[in-house]
Parts: structure tokens; sequence; C-alpha cells
């Protein structure tokens, strides 16, 4: 196994001469890309000089570096998702995980930034998943997709919050807790250690009403043009749910970044059993009168993560 | 092309054609699109097969300790990079314009909740409050992981029963230790320049062992492997012969004019000025500099935008979008006739339910063009032993493909507009169904010769029909293409804006060729995957058309759709973010 090549903040020009040493690293020492011999009024015709030029040209034309390119870049997307199984009381919650480790733990709250106003000692469940970039990339979008059904029984998450309703959120509120990170470490610039995660992108206190895939209810016939086809029944044929979409975010990151997409929810109750019982009610539970008091199993989940990447 | 010139002899008279010949070659080349990959220093393509596993748990890997004398059995996710239409061939011949692809690298990583720690699986939990998840020393020490790749001669191409793997290409060993580092520096973890070269007409197997999970009471959540790919750089789709391109250009570029004016026959070889005389030597070197300095113009803007002008078409390369389906974390994590009342999106309105669905929503923040669309099959459910609190998570026996006459599997992949937006639709890209008894086109993979994971859906078991993972094709719509079977050709996906979004027809699913019914403003991909059966999708005790309790839907680690297509140069400057 193996960690990378050596660090290089700049490719290196190719082709053309030798140039003199420049402090500035990526400038050459001649206001010309690929040679440094130049031709003008006062220089002189010497056999040798062109020579040097001509070969420089073809030299670097013939070793076109991506720096030579106006576009030079590729999308790569990474996608993850699933629907969640269904189960009696007590149900499996990972990949989700309590982001509290512990007093003791050396990170207690691994995500920076979860703040939530409707309690100071709820549960907060987090998926996250990491992807390590050997190479420089520019992350341009996270796309989050939870996907529920209006009213099936089953993926029931009506995306606001019953009765009673966590303080201070009221009844049919939409549901304000949600929150999307992307954190970075790396070799470079923050060493490894957890604890210095440096949170990039954060989505967080936006309500799911400005989040919907759709705010219009969504017709049959749109479905009709898609196999498979699917029930009569209109709800499972439309998108429904929460959409996170972040786009063209240009965030750069070094060789050897550690990218960790986390997607979080509250669970402010009505798991049996756990620590709050039913004493609110929300979208993350049974507000829908739905099968699950599982906040996980309450829709389905995707991401996509993508990022552009030179050639090399 | 290569560009070549020759020394300036000395002592002779110096004539045009020493000076000139090669800059008149240069020129014309970008005049005319030819700037192609050989001249390219550096041309490798980044692409990825990125699988990414919810949880694999602790019980997959129980027969290894409950049935002593049985192979290790091993998660597997097998895939397939076929070439674009334009390079297939039927008989898996490769020549100089086949794309070439590379492994460099391989990827795992997994979530330890930022703690050097292993996390339990909740099997072992201690009771309903003590959900799994939970952080434990202990449970590192189940994080002993054997990695093998794996290559076989698809069935499409000449591969035969029993269906095993052919040679292993690469294998590693990740260390329990190594989860324990105290900053998490070993996890994630990459295996570096491999330099493996992939066939294009071949599957390959990515196996996952870890044989102490089971007796350490854990498991891996949010499992990541990420196999880091180059490809040669290719020619980019255009014209008629792909579906649903641009009407605005049909992604034929337009040259760049690079005027470089030669002195007449016997006229002075001039050094300069740069700026206003024709036929000075330094005129052509300034111009050929400036095009450097402002960027040679290639590849396509997220919009589908070609540059005004181009100096080539060699700007495309290789991408497999892989997309996870059902996946089943949850109670037991794999989805079986006997245990339906788990399962994701299963019909309510029958007793013994009918339908199984499965959606996942890609964006598109960049055009590709859809050349191949292949579904991978798990069958992958071993014996797992009874556990829990009390043990009332149930003993799963190993499961069995299913063979039931009225089941059907549904795979479909279209474009779809309509997130946050006036127009919704869809527009049909590529679709197959299939039933049990048609076997698959591209390849079937056993695991071990007496391997665990499944039985084939017959008894006795049939050794010509006895297979853990299963490739099929999902045909493009449309005819005219190339691929295993018949199907359409290439579709373009991309944004637009509205000078692009007028597109050339493209097949429908129910017949005829039409405009797309997204109008040229899809926005992302959606990957439906439906299983149905009429008879019931139960087993006997809950009265479906299922003959065991233990046909598998859905095997543990999901199915797949690999989205293989050619994604263009992107990412300049100035670009317009739609």
């Amino acid at each position: 196994m193996g960690f990378g090549h050596a660090f290089q903040p700049f490719g290196p020009l190719g082709g053309g001469s030798p140039q003199p040493p420049s402090p500035f690293p990526g400038v050459t020492g001649s206001l010309r890309r690929f040679t440094r011999m130049q031709f003008s009024q006062l220089t002189g015709i010497v056999a040798t000089r062109i020579d040097r030029a001509l070969s420089d040209l073809v030299t670097r034309y013939n070793g076109l570096q991506p720096d030579d390119l106006n576009r030079r870049m590729v999308a790569r997307q990474f996608v993850g998702g699933f629907s969640p199984l269904f189960g009696t009381e007590g149900q499996d919650p990972t990949p989700f995980m309590d982001i509290f480790n512990g007093s003791s733990a050396q990170n207690p709250l691994r995500l920076k930034g979860t703040f939530n106003e409707c309690a100071t000692d709820y549960i907060q469940y987090a998926w996250t998943n990491a992807i390590y970039f050997p190479r420089p990339v520019r992350v341009v979008g996270v796309y989050v997709n939870m996907m529920s059904l209006p009213s099936l029984g089953t993926y029931e998450n009506p995306w606001s919050y019953g009765n009673p309703a966590p303080d201070p959120r009221a009844y049919n509120d939409w549901l304000n807790d949600m929150y999307v990170d992307l954190s970075v470490d790396s070799k470079w610039y923050k060493g490894n250690s957890r604890k210095l995660n440096e949170s990039e992108v954060q989505k967080a206190h936006f309500t799911a009403q400005n989040q919907l895939f759709s705010p219009l209810a969504l017709a049959d016939p749109i479905a009709d043009n898609m196999l498979p086809e699917y029930p009569s029944d209109t709800s499972w044929k439309a998108n429904f749910g929460v959409a996170i979409d972040i786009r063209n975010i240009n965030v750069a990151l070094p060789e050897q970044s550690t990218v960790r997409l986390s997607i979080l929810f509250p669970d402010y109750g009505g798991v049996e059993g756990g620590p709050y019982g039913d004493a609110v009610n929300s979208g993350w539970n049974n507000a829908g009168g739905g099968p699950a008091k599982m906040p996980w199993a309450n829709q389905t989940w995707s991401y996509t993560l993508t990022v552009l990447e030179s050639l090399t | 092309m290569k560009f070549t010139r020759k020394n300036i002899p000395r002592g002779v008279k110096l004539v045009k054609q020493m000076v000139f010949d090669a800059v008149d070659s240069i020129a014309s080349s970008l005049s005319s699109l030819g700037i192609d990959k050989e001249n390219f220093a550096e041309s490798r393509v980044p692409w990825q097969v990125s699988l990414n596993f919810p949880v694999i748990g602790e019980r997959f890997y129980s027969v290894n300790t409950t049935n002593a004398g049985s192979q290790t059995v091993e998660l597997c996710a097998p895939f397939i990079a076929l070439p674009p239409q334009d390079q297939y061939n039927s008989h898996a011949l490769q020549n100089d314009s086949t794309v070439r692809l590379t492994l460099d690298s391989i990827m795992i990583s997994f979530d330890q909740r930022a703690e050097a720690s292993g996390i339990l699986d909740i099997w072992k939990a201690s009771g309903p409050a003590s959900y799994a998840g939970g952080l434990s020393k202990d449970a590192a020490r189940g994080y002993n992981i054997n990695l093998r790749l794996s290559e076989k001669v698809p069935v499409a191409f000449g591969g035969v029963a029993p269906f095993l793997s052919d040679r292993d290409l690469w294998s590693a060993t990740y260390s329990q230790i190594a989860a324990l580092t105290p900053d998490g520096s070993l996890n994630p973890i990459i295996w570096e320049n491999l330099g493996i070269q992939l066939d294009p007409y071949k599957t390959y197997i990515l196996r996952i062992s870890c044989p102490d999970l089971y007796t350490n009471n854990a498991c891996f959540v949010s499992f990541n492997a990420v196999l880091n790919c180059f490809s040669t750089l290719m020619q980019h789709d255009s014209g008629v012969n792909v579906q649903n391109i641009p009407v605005q250009s049909h992604l034929v570029p337009t040259p760049a004019t690079v005027p470089v004016k030669n002195p007449s026959a016997d006229d002075p070889i001039d050094c300069g000025p740069a700026t206003n005389t024709d036929g000075t030597l330094d005129d052509p070197l300034v111009r050929l500099d400036q095009l450097l300095q402002k960027r040679l113009r290639f590849g396509i803007g997220p919009d589908s935008s070609l540059p005004v002008t181009s100096h080539g078409t060699d700007d495309a390369g290789y991408e497999m979008i892989a997309v996870p389906m059902f996946q089943n974390p949850g109670l037991i994590r794999r989805i079986i006739s006997g245990q339906l009342e788990y399962a994701p999106f299963v019909d309510s309105n029958a007793p013994e339910g009918t339908l199984l669905i499965d959606r996942r929503i890609v964006p598109l923040p960049y055009p590709v063009v859809i050349h191949h669309v292949v579904a991978v099959v798990s069958y992958a459910a071993p014996y797992a032993a009874a556990t829990g609190l009390t043990g009332w998570i149930p003993q799963l026996g190993t499961g069995q493909r299913p063979s039931s006459e009225t089941l059907t599997n549904q795979v479909g992949v279209a474009l779809g507009t309509g997130l946050r937006g006036d127009l919704a639709a869809y527009q049909q890209v590529a679709f197959v169904e299939w039933a049990p008894s048609d076997n698959p086109d591209i390849d079937a993979f056993k695991q071990a010769s007496n391997g665990q994971l499944s039985y084939p859906g017959s008894y006795p078991p049939d050794p010509n029909l006895d297979w853990d993972y299963e490739l099929r094709s999902v045909p493009i719509v449309g005819a005219g293409g190339h691929g295993v079977v018949p199907q359409g050709k290439p579709v373009y996906a991309g944004r637009a804006s509205s000078v692009y979004m007028e597109r050339t027809p493209i097949a429908q699913p129910r017949g005829g060729v039409e405009p797309s019914k997204v109008q040229g403003c899809e926005q992302f991909l959606q990957v439906d995957w439906r299983i149905n059966d009429d008879g019931g999708l139960a087993g006997p005790s809950g009265g479906g058309a299922a003959p065991t309790d233990f046909d598998v839907y859905a095997g543990e680690g999901g199915h797949w759709v690999l989205i293989l297509c050619k994604k263009m140069l992107v990412g300049g400057t100035n670009e317009l973010e739609v």
C-alpha cells in the first residue's frame, strides 16, 4: 500500500528549452510559453536560434500539457443510496449512527455545526461516507435525495412536524432540522486528525418546503413515459420528497484529501424504548401515522458527489 | 498526429521551407481539428468504479463459523466496462482504436464514527435501546479484510460453466491494527500505482472477505470501495449516430482559424516586427504561442455548448456511473420471499405482496453520452445464524435463485426533468425485462466452487445453472446500435440552455421515434428497478408463488445498475452555471 506521489503544486510545463530558474513556480523566464527564443527587429537570423525555436515549437505541440487546454477537467460521480428495510421495534439504524460518541471519546461530537434549536438533549443520526482522492479535485456538486411517498404507509414522511411538535416548532410547520455537511481532512494542511476536519460545505437550518423535489403535485402522465410501469396508485409514480441540490460550489482540494459527506437528521423520540418515548411528533417518526417509528426508515436515501479532476 | 521537422542544415541558403513547414503543419492541424491525443503529453482520463455498501453485516460471514469446511464466503461486486458502441466488436476483438482502460488504485473506507474503534452490529446489541452502531474497541478486532480483484471471460464472449473466475489480478489485506490507528490515518486507505490493464470484454469482480467480523460482533458501516481508473482520450460522439443530441451543433465542432502567412518564395526571411509584417518569422511563432497562452479549445460546457471554434475532437473519456439498488440495510439485509414484511416499497394492496420497487436519482451536472447499461443482479444470501437479543432475529437458510414462473424483473433508466422545474417528464433511455428462465446475456458468476452464497433455483442443483451473480444488458432504446444484445444508438444526456434544447429524435419505449419527452431539459438520470410477481412474491408460508421462503429478490450488497458513458472535457474558465 502507498500514499501517493510527491507533492507537486504545479505541474511541469514540459517541452521547450530549459528555462532559467524562476523564483515563481510555473513562471518561465520568457514571454513565450514554448520557447525562450525571440525574433523581432534588431534580432538576427541565426540558424541555431531558428532551429531552437522551431524545435521548441514542435516539442511543445507534440507534448501539450493539461494546462494548455481551456477545458482540461472531467466529471466523476460517486453515487450511494439505499431503501431501508422495515421491521419491528429497535430496528437497525445503520448506516446512520448517533453523532454523540460519548464524553470520554476522542471526538465526543464528531460533526460540527449541528445545533438544533428544538432541543438540546436530542439524538442526531448521521450517515457519513468518505472518499479519498489521491489527486487534486474540485468538488462541484452535492446532491442528496430523500424520497418518500405521500400516502402509502411505507416511506411516509410528510416533511412537517406533528402534534405535539418539538418546541419552538408548531404543528404542521415544515421540517427545519436536516443537515448536510461536506468536510475535508488532508495530510497536507490538516494532518489526519479528525478533530481538525474542515467543514467546506454546510447546508443547515433550511425548511423542507424550500427543498422539495417539486412544489407542484406531479400528475400521473409524467411517469407514463417511463418503464417500468407503476401501479395505478399515483403516489408511486411521482418523485416526492426532499432533494438537496448543491451545485457550482467549486471547492478545490489538494491531493491526498479525504472528503466526508454526512447527511444528518434528528430523532425527537418515537422510538419505543428510546430515551424520549413518544414525547413529540414529526416527519421523522410517525407524524403521518405510518408504520415506522424509525426516523431512518421514513424515506429512501441517495446521494451523488460530483468532482472535477484534471487529465493526467 | 505527431509533428516532425528536420534540423536546418548548415552552410546552405536558408529557404522558407526550412522555417515554415513545421509552422504550417501545426497551424494546419490547429485549423482542421487535427490536434489529437498523440499531441498530448498526458492524455489519461480519470474515471471510477465506485461501490457504496451502506452496511456489511457480520451474519454474512457466519457460515464460515457455523459450517466448517465451507469455502470462505466473499461479498462480491462484479462489473464490466464495455467499450463505447463505436468501438464495440461482437467478437471481443480490440484494435488500436479501442479505448485503453487502466486500473490505477483501489481505495476503501468505512465509518468508525471518527474514533479508533469498531462498530457493533445489531445482532449482539444488549437491548432495544442500544442500537446497532455502538462503539466498541473489541469489535475492531473484526476489521481484517481480504480484498481480491478477479477476472473472468463473460458468457457473452465464450465463458462457460461453472462460472468461476479465471484468475486473480490483485489482492491485499487490511489489518484490524490499521483500524485502531489513533488519528484514523489508515482509513481511508489506498493501494496505488497498480497499472492493471482492464479488458473491456471481461468481467471483473471485487471480492470482500471479512472472516473475523462475525466472531467479533462487528459490522462495516458506509463501506466504500473505489477503483480509480484511467482511460485514453477518445473522439467525442457527434452527428446523427447519437440520439437526443443537440440539433444546434450535433456536437460537430467548428474548426478554428489559425492564419499563418508565409513569405513568397524568394522574399527575405525577416525577423519582425511581430505585429504587422506578413511573412516574418516572429508572426507565426507569436500566433502559435498566443494560442497556448489563451489555451486550446476542446470539450463542452455544462449547458451542452461547444466552443465557438475548436482545435480537435479527441476530448472524450470513459465513464462508469455505478448506481446501487436496494442495498438492504435493516434487520436481515436481504430481500427474500419469507421475510417480505421488511422489504421496501412492497405493494401493500395484496396480502402477499406482488411488487418491489427501488429508485435512484443521479444529477447531470455535465453532459454524458450513454452507450450501454448493465444490470448487476445479486443473489448473495448465505446461511445466517439466528441472533439478536433473545434470538429474535431469525436464522436464515441459504438463499435460492428465484424460479417462480410469474416473476419478472424490470430495469429502466430515463432522463428526467421536473426537479423544482415547471416541466416534469421522463424520457426512456434503456429498459429490460426478464424472467427467471431467461439466462443472463452478459455473464453469470459463482463465488466459489462449493460456494455458500446461494443455490440455483432447481433441485437437485444443476451445475450448468449454478451462479450467485448475473450481469444483464439493459438495451438502449431504439435500433441500429451495437452491444451484447441488439439495442439503439447512444443517447446524449445533458443540461442545456435554450439554444441547445432542441434535440434529435429518440426512440420511445412503446414504439416510434419522437422528440424527447423532456424537451432537452434533462436534469437527472432516474434508475428504477421493479420486481413483480402477480402470483405473489411470498413463499409457501405467505401464500405467494415463490417455491421456497428463501427465494432471493435482492442479495446482500444489493443490485447495481452500471451506466457506461463517454464524457467530455469540461471545466474551463467562464463556464455558464446551469
